[in-house]
């Protein structure tokens, strides 16, 4: 199921079955954050279901801003970058 | 920790008492030994005796990271695992992905060193300063897969490493994987693991961060990287098909059998059979990557009859492996069918936790051959008929894991098992080297620098490791790529002349600095596939370290503290008793392998000149020659 958070006009749509469990978006995050590396402080989390029998499973937390470095950098398309995000840019 | 990319510290568990001591990561040492590989390295040569019993409370599990992991330079995801290995008595470095190295140094550890012998099953969990040994009865006796789904309705969000049946009976030719995917621990980690009644180790997430010294100058080289891995003419299918995308033509003419001694051929073409089998792999694939790997060689492929399976990179060679009359043989069914039993036979070897590559599948070839020949017979395997067809794999393969029967016999590996045979069995084992079987043939491909690391070396992972990337993965490159390889793996410009002729080069004086490349990925936690590593040169590392460190690094001052770990490195394996002695090619390689149309000799590296031994003793004393210079 995709999760989707909207900020503003940006917004995040995260398609679960395109995630490998890469964890670099929440690298991404936790650096753009502060400069530095944090898993735990990461706004996006991405964890394996064992009940999917390992399907990922990706959330936002409530003080996410939708700043969309995780959809710049997911490698696999799992988080992208929706309408309102470009209409802003080139609005 | 003032240096950036660490830490700070390395945490020891005694298993014996519950003992739990957190030790600040020495500067000095950093600097010198870089992590990975290199802190291991050190950490083993002063913690565990060279002549300690591998499966006894002694023995140490030395897990390490490198400065690289937690951030998000692509690749870095790689655990190195250090222990002295209950199949040789050797000192393996085996490294894994997944992960691990991510989330141990979540929790403010870079290394972690295991010592000692639980009473009782456990496993351990680390989560910033709690460090728990709990116990593990519950999970005492399920495979290692069922096992890590286990552990993570408890623990999530982690990363595992668990044991499967062959580690807690302690085969020493078990294996054991990160997280389902990233095979860590050749030469027997698994079963130092059961040894110790551990069977898991849980890395949870923490909340403790990594800093880097220059976070603009690293974010802006990773962005460089990443633009030429998005532009990489093969990551499109490789999407699509992981590591087969790599080996999908990669079927033989035949597979090398019967001790060594003959290529039985395919009965059938398999050029089609080729294509559908790719079409299979990508239709039932879902990506699986390791920590911020972009390139997702990891497999989870749905099988037509329901479930799934997990395996670290499924190759063309082993989707076949039905096809072939030599092992595993079916007579019948479609290419799906022979397909998903390929992979129903990955995922039992997998989940029970048995080394395929290096130990088990000339194991297996090796006693049906003693079979075949009548040296022995139904009387020796408990009533089994040892066939090379799939069913009997099937039953090899419970049998070692869980040393049950004829199993009991097989678990320790092939030397172990010829000499428990006796009768001058041990005299006709062919193609192994430290206990471990050479897994590409040289008479099929000509002597590669990686086939030279696999005889220095104990452990194959970094024997692998040891070949000059791409082009000495196969024989025959233009000259002048090899010279850019051996550039991108800096070798000084004033080396070049005298490792390179017009038209050849040095392979022994080459393969050494191919080691200090591949090596520095393996202290910089580093993966060090070709499809990541291609992306990489000495420069490009001593540049990212810099970065992540603040210490001001050239490409040659990582080059000696390369230098520096391989040295060490094989002290260690010295101090084990392994000498120059060790290194000498198995006797079949100097015979013809026997095809149905041709014969295969063991020839250089351009397929021109056939090599005596001589010639590798050669190659040898030129390795040794180069290694010691500074």
């Amino acid at each position: 199921m995709a999760t989707k958070v909207i900020k503003d006009r940006r917004s995040i749509a995260a398609d679960p079955s395109k995630c490998a469990g890469c964890i670099t978006c929440m690298l991404r995050c936790s650096f753009r954050i502060d400069n530095k590396f944090n898993l735990s402080l990461s706004r996006i989390q991405v964890d394996r279901q064992v009940a999917r029998d390992n399907e990922f499973e990706i959330s936002f937390t409530a003080d996410c801003d939708a700043c969309l470095i995780c959809a710049r950098y997911c490698p696999y398309g799992a988080l992208t970058a929706t309408k309102e995000e470009n209409e802003e840019k080139t609005g | 920790m003032q240096i950036g990319g660490y830490a700070g510290n390395i945490l020891y568990v005694n298993l014996t008492d519950g003992g739990i001591r957190k030790q600040p990561l020495d500067e000095e040492m950093v600097k010198e030994w870089i992590g990975g590989a290199g802190i291991n390295t050190k950490l083993a040569l002063e913690l565990i005796p060279p002549d300690v019993d591998a499966l006894s409370p002694r023995n140490a599990i030395i897990l390490g990271t490198g400065p690289f992991n937690g951030t998000f330079i692509p690749g870095a995801s790689q655990t190195m695992s250090t222990y002295k290995s209950p199949l040789n008595g050797a000192f393996p470095q085996s490294n894994g992905g997944g992960n691990f190295s991510h989330f141990l140094k979540s929790s403010g550890y870079d290394h972690l060193v295991v010592t000692g012998r639980s009473p009782w099953p456990v496993y351990l969990t680390i989560e910033d300063d709690n460090i728990s040994l709990r116990h593990a009865s519950d999970v005492w006796g399920l495979d290692g897969f069922d096992t890590a789904d286990e552990i993570r309705l408890r623990h999530s969000p982690c990363s595992i490493i668990p044991i499967g049946i062959a580690g807690e009976r302690q085969a020493a030719i078990s294996v054991t994987h990160i997280d389902k995917g990233g095979t860590i621990g050749s030469g027997g980690l698994a079963a130092v693991m059961g040894s110790k009644n551990l069977k898991a180790i849980v890395a949870c997430m923490g909340s403790k961060t990594i800093e880097v010294a220059e976070p603009e100058r690293l974010k802006k080289m990773v962005d460089e990287i990443l633009q030429k891995e998005n532009g990489y003419h093969l990551r499109g299918e490789m999407m699509k098909g992981g590591a087969m995308t790599m080996t999908r033509d990669w079927v033989p003419p035949g597979i090398v059998s019967r001790n060594s001694s003959e290529l039985i051929p395919y009965p059938t073409d398999m050029s089609e059979i080729k294509a559908q089998l790719y079409e299979l792999h990508k239709a039932g694939r879902k990506k699986i990557a390791c920590a911020t790997c972009p390139m997702s060689d990891k497999d989870r492929i749905d099988l037509p009859g329901g479930g799934s399976i997990y395996d670290t990179a499924v190759f063309m060679e082993m989707a076949a492996m039905t096809y072939s009359p030599a092992l595993g043989y079916t007579a019948e069914g479609s290419t799906a069918d022979r397909y998903d039993l390929a992979l129903q036979y990955y995922d039992l070897i997998n989940r029970l936790g048995l080394d395929r590559v290096y130990s088990f599948q000339g194991l297996a070839d090796f006693v049906i051959t003693l079979y075949e020949q009548g040296i022995i017979t139904r009387a020796d395997t408990g009533g089994l008929e040892l066939d090379r067809s799939y069913n009997t794999l099937l039953k090899l393969v419970r049998i070692t894991a869980s040393r049950e029967g004829f199993g009991e016999l097989l678990a320790d590996g092939v030397l172990s098992a010829a000499h428990r045979i006796g009768n001058g069995v041990e005299e006709i084992v062919q193609n192994v080297v430290k206990g471990q079987f050479i897994a590409f043939d040289p008479r099929m491909s000509g002597f590669l620098p990686m086939h030279l690391g696999m005889l220095v070396h104990p452990g194959r992972t970094l024997g692998v490791s040891a070949a000059m990337g791409a082009p000495s993965y196969s024989p025959g490159w233009p000259i002048n790529e090899m010279m850019k390889q051996a550039e991108r793996c800096g070798v000084p410009a004033a080396d070049m002349g005298r490792l390179f002729t017009r038209d050849s080069f040095n392979l022994g004086r080459l393969a050494r600095h191919g080691e200090d490349f591949f090596g520095l990925f393996n202290m910089l936690g580093q993966c060090h596939r070709l499809y990541i590593s291609r992306f990489y040169s000495m420069e490009t590392l001593a540049g990212l370290y810099s970065a992540v460190t603040g210490i001001k690094a050239t490409a040659d001052d990582l080059k000696q503290a390369s230098n520096r770990t391989w040295n060490a490195w094989r002290d260690l394996n010295a101090s084990a008793g392994y000498t120059s002695k060790d290194d000498q090619p198995p006797d079949i390689w100097f015979k013809p392998l026997k095809g149905p149309a041709q014969e295969y000799r063991l020839h250089d590296y351009f397929l021109k000149r056939e090599l005596t031994k001589g010639d590798i003793a050669g190659y040898l004393d030129e390795y040794y020659d180069e290694r010691a210079r500074n």
